[in-house]
């Protein structure tokens, strides 16, 4: 049997981070066992930037995900999660991009870097590269878009509240 | 302090009783599981990041529930399985799963009135003799011209909005407010189910167009399930709970867990035991309304087994627990070209009753109905854009994103559960909860009824998207393989014959005279996919008018 519901937690209007992690974790489902950790792998955190400036870059309405402070959050959610798994992950995945070149990942120009993020949006979701980049848009694109200099241009309010939407619409 | 009745559970049930109750003279003392909740404050949905923000939640707002047997998927049609354009499809289990918590439910003041959309439904009037139709599941021990006086009462005293006529729902005089107006998706929609001969028409809602009784009209934030800070949304501690309040007659205590109820020597339920604030109480219960929901309420029963009653309260029949009706469900959703604002207005806003009766669907029984759910699925800001529907990454992604936000438009599909032997909740024989009490354990089984529904459900949903200009559909959600029900029934159902249910038509139980179910456990069928609340509502205003009268 399954168990769902479990530690109780007192409320506040802090961001919950459990839909986050849970999105991961079920991200992370069907994921090939990861290779032996070979000791403590650190997650890159200067590859990790290139890549979410890559997956999420500044353009003329809106900052790229690096100024709007998306890796550490990941960094943290990763630290804070019971699934070691996703750390491995980013620590993996940070690897990887960072063995594609004698250059580190961070220092490739940004077409090639474009380049090896659209290799991985197609690559095998069972295999390091196309989970991270999975695991990584998935939390990426909830931490941006959470961010009110994030949705510049688009026609939503930075909360419903207190306005709400009144009629008319559309 | 004694109390006239003691209620158990102040959801869509128990806040109706203690409001009736209340309102003819009685006392009433009400014992809730869950804590408060402070709209202003708890969901405020005001700052950036409110789109990460779910219903919250708080020490006992959730309870802890184990899932068994919810059946095998096997072969399958292509439109059934879960999906959407980002995540694809979750590797294929053998079984059915439960993601994102599979019973949805609030424990608190309101109970899950405090998460609901705010539909406010009647049954179909033909659903009250599915059973004499069709031949399958079972007839309500009731019509729907016994229940319409008090379907009218709760959408008075709630201030339910809705059309002049509603198809298979007769009204002796109309709704206290006209309808809401229908947001963008509705409207689209409602113009593909006129090519369809699938009408759409406004849905009744639990939500105030103008000021009234204290609480302010709908600003239409989109937001109902995270919770309504404003108190527009008709919730229980909203309409009948603060009324039972200022009556002066309700004690309500929350965070009270009921461990046990007692049977007395004459037949009656003559005490139980809750928990609050870390010390047990015994209390006596002179009249007893169980309203804790299609899961606690049997639970409840179950685990109060004594030596005189080794299969639980109120269970001579044995079908206490038996009988569970999940939600069955399908939606589909995809971008628009041209669509605009999909974000903005009332959730569930228009609904296809057109299919609803219990023939409604050729080939099953039951029928469903289909609904504008764009809003009630969470496609309201852009990370559910983002992480469901717009793949990609990079500038091109950004701009996507940016010219497509607010073109989402989902077909929702709702459908009845006919109950199966194989279905229940039960008692987990190993788990406890903190007070010692056995967890619940849903075993969930879809029939080949709910398949063949589901199917039917899943290729009009299709046909609206298509007709709406969808393309492509980006997201799929389904019962098939997703275990999320939202709302639960029959664990206590209703009926004439003692030995096949557990209260009379009344909501009063066969076995003991002074204990009375007003929740959803007494539903003997689950309707053709109509939301539960006002039903409920409805029930426990007639159980308490019944428990005055003698």
């Amino acid at each position: 049997m399954r168990t769902i519901g479990g530690p109780l937690r007192t409320n506040d209007r802090a961001i919950d981070r459990r839909g986050l992690i849970g999105l991961a974790a079920a991200a992370l489902s069907g994921l090939a066992p990861l290779p032996a950790a070979g000791g403590d792998r650190a997650v890159a955190a200067a590859t990790l930037d290139a890549f979410l400036d890559t997956l999420l870059p500044a353009d003329a309405a809106s900052p790229a995900a690096g100024a709007a402070g998306v890796g550490p959050e990941i960094r943290a959610i990763a630290d804070g999660a019971d699934d070691p798994r996703l750390k491995r992950l980013l620590a993996l995945g940070t690897e990887w991009l960072d063995g594609l070149d004698a250059r580190p990942f961070a220092a490739l120009p940004a077409t090639v870097r474009t380049r090896v993020l659209a290799w991985m949006e197609g690559a095998d979701r069972g295999a390091v590269p196309g989970r991270f980049f999975l695991v990584v848009r998935t939390l990426a694109v909830e931490i941006y878009y959470a961010r009110a200099e994030a949705i510049a241009g688009f026609p939503i309010s930075v909360a419903p509240q207190p306005a709400g939407y009144p009629p008319p619409w559309g | 302090m004694s109390h006239d009745a003691v209620i158990i559970g102040s959801g869509a049930g128990g806040a109706a009783a203690a409001y009736e109750l209340t309102r003819l003279g009685l006392s009433v003392l009400v014992l809730e599981a869950g804590p408060r909740f402070e709209p202003a404050t708890d969901y405020p949905h005001d700052e950036a990041g409110w789109e990460r923000r779910r219903f919250p939640r708080k020490a006992g707002s959730v309870a802890e529930i184990r899932y068994g047997d919810l059946g095998r998927t096997g072969p399958h049609d292509p439109a059934l399985p879960s999906w959407n354009a980002v995540q694809g499809a979750p590797p294929s289990p053998d079984g059915r799963r439960q993601p994102g918590g599979g019973y949805s439910h609030v424990r608190g003041v309101g109970g899950s009135t405090l998460h609901f959309v705010g539909e406010a439904h009647r049954l179909h009037r033909d659903a009250f003799g599915l059973a004499s139709a069709l031949g399958a599941g079972a007839d309500w021990p009731l019509s729907y011209e016994v229940l319409a006086p008090f379907y009218l009462q709760a959408e008075r005293l709630i201030g339910v909005a809705g059309p002049e006529r509603q198809t298979g729902r007769p009204r002796d005089a109309p709704f206290p407010f006209a309808a809401h107006p229908l947001n963008t998706a509705a409207r689209r929609l409602a113009d593909a189910g006129v090519a369809l001969n699938l009408p759409f028409e406004a849905n009744s809602r639990a939500v105030l167009p103008v000021s009234r009784d204290g609480r302010p009209p709908c600003n239409y934030c989109g937001q109902c399930s995270r919770g309504c800070p404003i108190g527009d949304k008709g919730s229980a501690d909203q309409t009948f709970l603060r009324h039972a309040a200022r009556s002066g007659r309700m004690t309500l205590l929350a965070e009270a867990s009921v461990l046990r109820l007692h049977p007395g020597r004459d037949g009656s339920i003559a005490a139980l035991d809750y928990r609050h604030r870390g010390r047990t109480h015994r209390r006596e219960t002179p009249m007893l309304i169980l309203a804790a929901g299609a899961v606690q309420t049997p639970r409840l029963l179950l685990h109060s087994a004594c030596p005189g009653m080794p299969e639980g309260i109120a269970n001579g029949s044995g079908e206490v627990g038996r009988n569970f009706m999940e939600t069955l469900s399908w939606h589909g959703t995809g971008l628009v070209p041209g669509l605009r604002d999909s974000h903005k207005g009332l959730p569930a806003d228009a609904v296809c009753w057109a299919q609803n009766g219990p023939d409604g669907v050729p080939g099953a029984a039951g029928g469903c109905r289909f609904t504008s759910s764009v809003q009630e699925i969470g496609f309201t800001g852009p990370i559910a854009y983002a992480q469901r529907l717009l793949p990609g990454f990079g500038a091109a992604f950004k701009d996507v994103m940016r010219a497509r936000f607010g073109s989402a438009l989902t077909v929702g599909a709702t459908g009845a559960v006919i109950p199966d032997g194989r279905s229940r909740v039960r008692l987990d024989p190993d788990r406890h909860d903190p007070d010692g009490v056995p967890l619940p354990v849903i075993d969930s089984v879809l029939t080949e009824n709910s398949l063949t529904l589901l199917a039917h459900m899943a290729g009009v949903g299709r046909r609206l998207l298509s007709e709406c200009g969808v393309e492509p559909v980006a997201e799929q959600i389904s019962s098939w393989d997703r275990f999320t029900a939202t709302h639960a029934f029959g664990t206590a159902r209703m009926g004439t014959d003692p030995s096949r249910s557990v209260t009379d038509a009344r909501g009063r139980s066969h076995d003991h005279p002074n204990l009375w179910i007003t929740d959803a456990s007494v539903f003997p069928a689950s309707g053709g996919g109509e939301a539960p609340a006002l039903t409920i509502h409805a029930l426990a205003l007639r159980a308490a008018q019944h428990i005055v009268a003698g």
